[in-house]
């Protein structure tokens, strides 16, 4: 199954993701198939490493493998299994990276390029896996007209994930911690121990 | 009048010209205000650069919704705004009348329609 999560920050969305991926990866049966956790973040700063120090800590003893790979998904070979259930956090951080990722100061993005290798990416992964769950961040609705380099980020992630939203066969609106289906069925989730 | 409303970038436009057969003729962005009233099919966009022009100019939402009925009134007519009140309510007076005002005027038209939509990454969700 092809899934993506959509939510604003801190609505839970990783954690949903996390819950099913692991159902999906059962199937209902307590031994997982191979469990991939594809982190994307280039971190830059202290805030961003303990961000990603918050998200291992939340997914230590659920038995996923790391993936650090942050763009150009849509070329390189993929390291894991086709029987993988895969977790994609984020396809926002895909976007910023395949936007800004290696140009130096000063240059324009191309973002048309940037998009098409994102969303070219996302179904290359999607389909080369067993169960493949993927989230994104609604930046959408606030009323600021941002400066031009954000308000670009901003489309050609909008335009990505209505893009990758065609492909999924379930969207889901995410807010704290609970998901709306917005396509397709609800997934089965994974119920942790209390 | 049908309203459609979402987050930036969510394919609002899109979904309007697909699901009403517009041309691109018939599409008027309100960044460049009030087009003439039209007898044919039309779909003014960008209702939320419309309601900021008129918060700049302290026009009241009764006000702004009047001087939208000539299209408003009409079964014909197609209005796409971007939702805007998600976001921290600013500091700034004029910012913060603009999300007063966009929201009410939202209110009445949602009121007026026939049938509003919320696009959702290009997936829509009936509200009326």
């Amino acid at each position: 199954m092809i899934i993506l999560i959509i939510g604003g920050s801190k609505s839970g969305k990783s954690h949903l993701a996390q819950r099913i991926t692991k159902a999906l990866a059962g199937d209902g049966s307590p031994v997982c198939g191979p469990m991939i956790y594809w982190a994307t973040m280039e971190p830059t700063d202290g805030e961003d490493r303990a961000r990603i120090e918050k998200h291992i800590a939340d997914r230590a003893g659920w038995g996923f493998e790391t993936v650090e790979r942050g763009r150009d998904i849509a070329r390189l070979p993929i390291p894991c299994s086709r029987e993988a259930s895969v977790l994609f956090d984020s396809v926002t951080a895909l976007v910023t990276n395949e936007l800004f990722g290696g140009i130096g100061a000063g240059t324009e993005p191309d973002a048309e390029d940037a998009k098409r290798r994102s969303l070219e990416g996302l179904i290359r992964l999607s389909e080369s896996v067993r169960h493949f769950v993927c989230v994104a961040d609604d930046v959408f609705r606030d009323g600021f007209s941002f400066d031009g380099m954000t308000e670009t980020w901003r489309r050609a992630l909008a335009e990505v994930v209505r893009g990758f939203a065609e492909h999924a066969d379930t969207v889901l609106e995410a807010s704290c911690g609970l998901a709306k289906v917005r396509k397709g069925v609800m997934t089965p989730l994974y119920e942790e121990e209390k | 009048m049908d309203l459609i409303i979402g987050g930036a970038y969510a394919g609002k436009l899109t979904y309007a010209v697909k699901e009403y057969g517009l041309s691109q003729g018939s599409l008027f962005d309100l960044a460049n205000g009030l087009p003439a009233p039209r007898s044919a099919p039309c779909c003014l966009y960008h209702l939320e650069a419309f309601t900021r022009a008129c918060a700049v100019s302290s026009m009241r939402a009764e006000e702004v919704a009047a001087a939208l009925a000539p299209f408003t009134d009409e079964r014909h007519v197609v209005i796409v705004s971007r939702e805007i009140g998600c976001g921290i309510v600013p500091m700034d007076a004029l910012e913060r009348a603009y999300r007063e005002l966009h929201g009410q005027v939202l209110a009445l038209l949602a009121a007026k329609a026939a049938r509003v939509v919320r696009i959702f990454a290009g997936i829509e969700e009936v509200l009326k």
